[in-house]
Order: C-alpha cells, then structure tokens, then sequence
C-alpha cells in the first residue's frame, strides 16, 4: 500500500502535532457506508 | 476542500446505507425512501456520471500510461505495452467486457482506490497524534532508517516492523469500510464459523464490531501497534490478530485489490513519490 510510503515521507519531513480543535476529531466522525469525517487539522513542523 | 468527485462519492455511500436500510423495512420501504434527502438518492447517478466522464476520456486516450485498464502490461509476459489493450480490443464482444460492466468496474475501483486511503490516512493520522509516544517510536523507525527521502521508496519502506505495526492497529480501529460487506450463500449452503448455513442466504460480518471487541483484542479501545509486533507484550498474547485480517479474507473479490496491483506497479519502477507527498502536505490540510 502507498500508505507506507506517504507515512514514512511525511514523518521524515515533518514533526506532526495535532491542533487543539481536533483533539475531539474521533466523536465527530459518523460512520455511513466511509467514515464522513470533519477537518483533522494537524500543525507541520519541517525538520529537514 | 474534498474534491467534487469525492464528495459525490460520499453521497453515494451514505445514500447506499440509508437505501439498504429502508429495504430491510418492507413494506414501508417507499415511505422511508421518500424522507431521504434527495442529494444522497442521486449519489448514485452522479457518481455514475463523473465515473462515466472520466472514463470515457481514459478510453479515447490513444497513448495511455499503464494502468488497471490496460491490466496484462502489469504482468511480466507481456512487457509490451501496446496503445490499445486487450481490455479495450474486446470491449462489446462476446469474450470481452460490456461498456456497461467496464462502468460498474470503474465506479468500484474509484471507491476502492482512493477515498479507503484518505480516510485510512486521516484515522491513522488521529491515533498516532492522540498517543504521541506511539507517533515518536514510528518516527524514530524512519528516520534511524533513512539518511535521505531518495531512499525511501516502496520497497524500503515494507520490512518496517514498526510501520507495519502501526498499519495494521489503524486498519483494526479505523477500518476504511466500517460496516459489512454482503455475501450471498452458494445455493447449496455452507458451513460458516462451523455453522451451516442453508442457501441464498444473506450474510455479513460487522468490521468494525468484529475489530473493537474485547473477546478479540485486549484493550480493544486502545491504540496499540504493539500487539501486532512477533515480540509482543504478554497481555496481547490471546489477541486473535486473524480476526482483523480475516475480515479481510471473508470479503475476497476475484480480483486483487487495486492497490496491491498499483504496489506491484511501484515496487518494480522502484519509483519514489516523495516530490508527490510532499507536494500534497503542504497544500493539504
């Protein structure tokens, strides 16, 4: 899966740090068939 | 902002849900129907549509790059790319695809190919920042691994235990496809889970229940990749790790998964995305 990739480069790049309104992402998320899911807003940091 | 395709996809899904739902509820399914909104009854046709657009568009394409539509390039015998696939010589003819089928395939293999990742990535992306030791061990892995981003292409980044490790927890607790797949039973029956099952009988199992219970996992709740690791700590030892992947198993489809063909793809060009992810991080939110 490309997941490995993207997840593996991102890291690299980047210190990732989750914002403080998405600290309650997982109660908003419904589950219909996908999961809908609001805006996860994470801050980048880049280290490289 | 999701892409419009995306959102209609969305709308398809939920739409989808709400449907099979009201079908369950004969004979008021028409009254039920009727108070689903309308933007997720047409999920369907506009899905059809876009699907229909792009495709079309693919199909007039006389040079295509490889890709799932000129699916025997990807096989080593034929190495030849020729500009019009088998897939594409045999369309309308007896031995061939319909056009109709080729649609219904493509509208599949959309949902299959891209919004499973995205919301894979996103639920991924939440547990590791909700448990930041997790997300510092997994950074450590690529970056004690890594000297440089040239290095990590797909075929680097497999043997990652870590990685994997991580993979496989968000899969268990945020499954792209949270609900049940159905399954029709061969007109003769089967045996399920040692039960028998008479025929035409219509069965499921529930993903995401399957996945968070505690009969199946330690710590069901808890965003765990160790579990998942051959050194695992003593309290995951009873884990049936075979459930999350046997759910994956119950639902085979005759045909690989897209992605493991677009890996296969990858791996040989040994191509890295990193100009294309980086790219994408800094656009995306």
């Amino acid at each position: 899966m490309e997941i490995r990739l993207i997840v593996a480069l991102l890291l690299f790049y980047f210190d990732l740090e989750l914002e403080e309104e998405s600290k309650n992402w997982l109660k908003k998320v419904k589950a219909m068939g996908f999961f809908v899911r609001p805006k996860l807003m994470v801050k980048l940091t880049a280290v490289h | 902002m999701l892409q419009p395709w995306i959102h209609f996809l969305f709308n398809w899904v939920a739409g989808a849900a709400l449907i099979g739902a009201a079908q369950k509820f004969w004979p008021f399914t028409k009254i039920i129907l009727a108070l689903i909104p309308k933007h997720l009854r047409n999920g369907d046709t506009d899905h059809a549509a876009m699907t229909k657009a792009r495709l079309d568009k693919r199909m007039e394409n006389v040079e295509p790059r490889p890709d799932l539509f000129v699916f025997p390039s990807l096989l080593p015998s034929t190495a030849n790319h020729s500009s019009i696939s088998n897939l594409q010589r045999t369309l309308g003819t007896k031995s061939g695809m319909s056009y109709a089928e080729l649609i219904e395939t493509a509208r599949v293999l959309v949902v299959g190919g891209t919004e499973t990742t995205a919301s894979l990535l996103s639920g991924m992306t939440y547990y590791l920042l909700s448990n930041p030791h997790k997300l510092h061990k997994l950074t450590a892995e690529i970056r004690s691994t890594f000297a440089n981003p040239s290095s990590i292409t797909m075929a680097t980044v497999l043997p990652l235990p870590y990685l994997n490790a991580v993979i496989n927890e968000a899969l268990r607790l945020f499954p792209p496809l949270p609900g049940n797949l159905r399954r029709i039973t061969p007109p003769a029956g089967s045996y399920i889970a040692d039960k028998f099952i008479p025929g035409g009988m219509m069965v499921a199992i529930d993903i995401f229940a399957a996945n968070h219970s505690a009969s199946n996992f330690a710590l069901p709740e808890a965003f765990c990749p160790e579990r998942w690791l051959s050194n695992c700590p003593d309290i995951f030892e009873d884990d049936e790790l075979c459930v999350s992947q046997a759910v994956c198993l119950f639902f085979p489809y005759p045909f690989l998964c897209p992605h493991s063909l677009e890996m296969q793809k990858l791996i040989k060009g040994n191509s890295s995305l990193g100009d294309h992810v980086t790219a994408s991080a800094r656009t995306s939110h």
